[in-house]
């Protein structure tokens, strides 16, 4: 039977080796989900469509978390009408993600520091899936309450546009922090800015729901909006360069 | 064991690094082609630190480092070198949810490997470990030596040119510590690799050369038959085999040299 495959082998030129590791592969790893094929469509890497689609697996965590901050978002906002949630939510959010993801708990950080896939593009990626898989969490939330809609806009909207404007430029600068940085910023802006008026007032007596009103955040929905399609388009733009670096046609 | 592959794999000229204000490696230079390279040395000596540059993880203070003919400081360059190394860490971390396979496939991914051939990569680097029938085991199962097995076959599965194992051995019994010295050989015949240890019997039975650290300092480096030859030679120094005197030599020089 040896004999026979060795001859089936040379005859045919059939590496049967490979083709049995295949085969194993296929019945180890779990077969490839719809929606990891799609993603790899979408964002032409193998690589970032699976870090997308173990994210929240690995992290199921941040999916509670963020059910619990638009949970207990609801509740503040139903209640007191303080904006301290909406107003620090993204901030906070950033701040726990970059934790959880960096140094600081991401187990296999050091070993992701080597790979050519750059970490430091990995967790606004993850940030952003994250993020969105909430947005979609919150959208269906607002089937149930019509405060569930402002909790949407306030905090997940920017949030999700944020998180993909880092992306983008941390493709634009391979990979770089500057992307965090620089939306951590932009945020604070959007929230100083209505605020410009009373900045010489005491700060008692500054009313921070002026900066993350409904009506404040849904003037910049298509800011956010505008962002969010933007951004994707310099990430198509990078891979574009990119490919056409190696000398590749574009294909999408 | 015979190298047939002379390119500069590694070439290093004057590479310092410090933490704050301790210099951890003084002015290192060092050249390597294929084959395997035993890095010995007490703790503190630099061994790991210059294995995290050779990875790519620390961009040293000063000096050049050259990979697999190409310049680490180019971010070009440096995606091209990243493809073609593995490592394991000193602290090799995992994902616990994640089976073996999993793990495993998930850095090949990373690697960007061709996803075709991922999957029989993952499979063939799963089994060069003896891993196979723990390949839908969940990693917090696992116990620490299979773990360690885990981090080396995450190392391998892209066939690296360039293969950087810190502590490798750590955990494994004597009968996986074998099947391992193997494996490095194996990797010798077309890969530069770098293994850092303290155990001399692994430098002994699978490296082509040793390098020995003290002080963040190379104070020695030669094959493992000079220095067990060194270890004969010398009465004075500790050590209960040839190759351990030799070691407890080299230190002892170094040492005195830098003082």
């Amino acid at each position: 039977m040896e004999n026979h495959e060795k001859h089936l082998d040379q005859d045919l030129n059939i590496d049967l080796d490979h083709v049995w590791q295949g085969i194993r592969g296929e019945i180890w790893g779990k077969p490839l989900s719809p929606m990891e094929r799609i993603t790899r469509k979408l964002v032409g890497s193998a690589a970032i469509a699976r870090v997308m689609m173990t994210s929240p697996l690995m992290y199921l965590a941040w999916i509670t978390a963020s059910v619990m901050a638009i949970a207990l978002g609801l509740m503040l906002t139903v209640t007191s009408g303080q904006p301290l949630v909406p107003l620090m939510a993204p901030l906070l959010a950033i701040a726990g993600v970059t934790y959880a993801y960096g140094p600081g708990a991401d187990s296999a950080w050091e070993l992701s520091r080597t790979m050519p896939v750059s970490a430091s593009m990995l967790l606004p990626i993850r940030v952003a899936f994250i993020f969105t898989v909430s947005t979609v969490f919150t959208c269906i939330g607002t089937f149930f309450s019509a405060t569930a809609t402002d909790i949407t806009m306030l905090w997940l909207l920017p949030m999700v546009a944020l998180s993909l404007l880092a992306i983008a430029i941390g493709r634009l600068t391979n990979g770089s922090a500057l992307g965090g940085v620089v939306s951590g910023l932009i945020w604070f802006g959007i929230v100083l800015e209505p605020l410009r008026d009373q900045l010489q007032r005491p700060l008692s007596q500054i009313d921070m729901g002026v900066a993350v009103s409904g009506a404040a955040i849904r003037s910049l929905t298509p800011i956010y909006l505008l962002v969010s399609v933007a951004s994707i388009a310099v990430m198509m733009f990078w891979r574009e360069s990119d490919l056409s670096r190696k000398g590749r046609l574009w294909k999408w | 064991m015979e190298v047939v592959n002379t390119a500069l794999n590694v070439d290093l000229r004057d590479v310092r690094h410090s933490f704050g204000r301790t210099e951890v490696l003084h002015h290192i230079d060092m050249t390597a082609s294929t084959g395997v390279t035993g890095l010995l040395g007490p703790n503190g000596a630099g061994k790991t630190t210059l294995l995290r540059i050779l990875a790519t993880v620390l961009k040293p203070k000063a000096g050049t480092v050259s990979l697999l003919g190409k310049d680490a400081r180019n971010r070009h360059d440096l995606r091209e070198i990243r493809r073609d190394i593995g490592y394991l860490p000193q602290q090799f971390g995992y994902y616990p949810n994640f089976t073996v396979f999993e793990f495993v496939e998930y850095f090949a991914l990373l690697k960007e490997m061709d996803p075709g051939m991922v999957r029989p990569a993952v499979v063939q680097a799963i089994e060069r470990v003896g891993l196979q029938s723990q390949a839908r085991t969940k990693m917090k199962t696992l116990s620490g030596g299979m773990v360690r097995r885990v981090g080396i076959a995450q190392a391998i599965v892209n066939e690296p040119a360039l293969l950087l194992l810190d502590e490798p051995t750590v955990g494994l019994d004597p009968e996986q510590r074998v099947l391992f010295r193997g494996l490095l050989r194996d990797m010798a015949d077309h890969s530069t690799v770098f293994v850092s240890t303290h155990l001399v019997e692994d430098v002994a039975t699978a490296c082509n050369h040793v390098v020995v650290m003290g002080d963040g300092r190379i104070v020695y480096r030669g094959t493992p038959d000079e220095l067990m030859t060194a270890g004969n030679e010398t009465t004075d120094a500790a050590g209960d085999s040839a190759m351990e005197r030799g070691y407890s030599a080299a230190l002892a020089s170094g040492r005195a040299v830098a003082s």
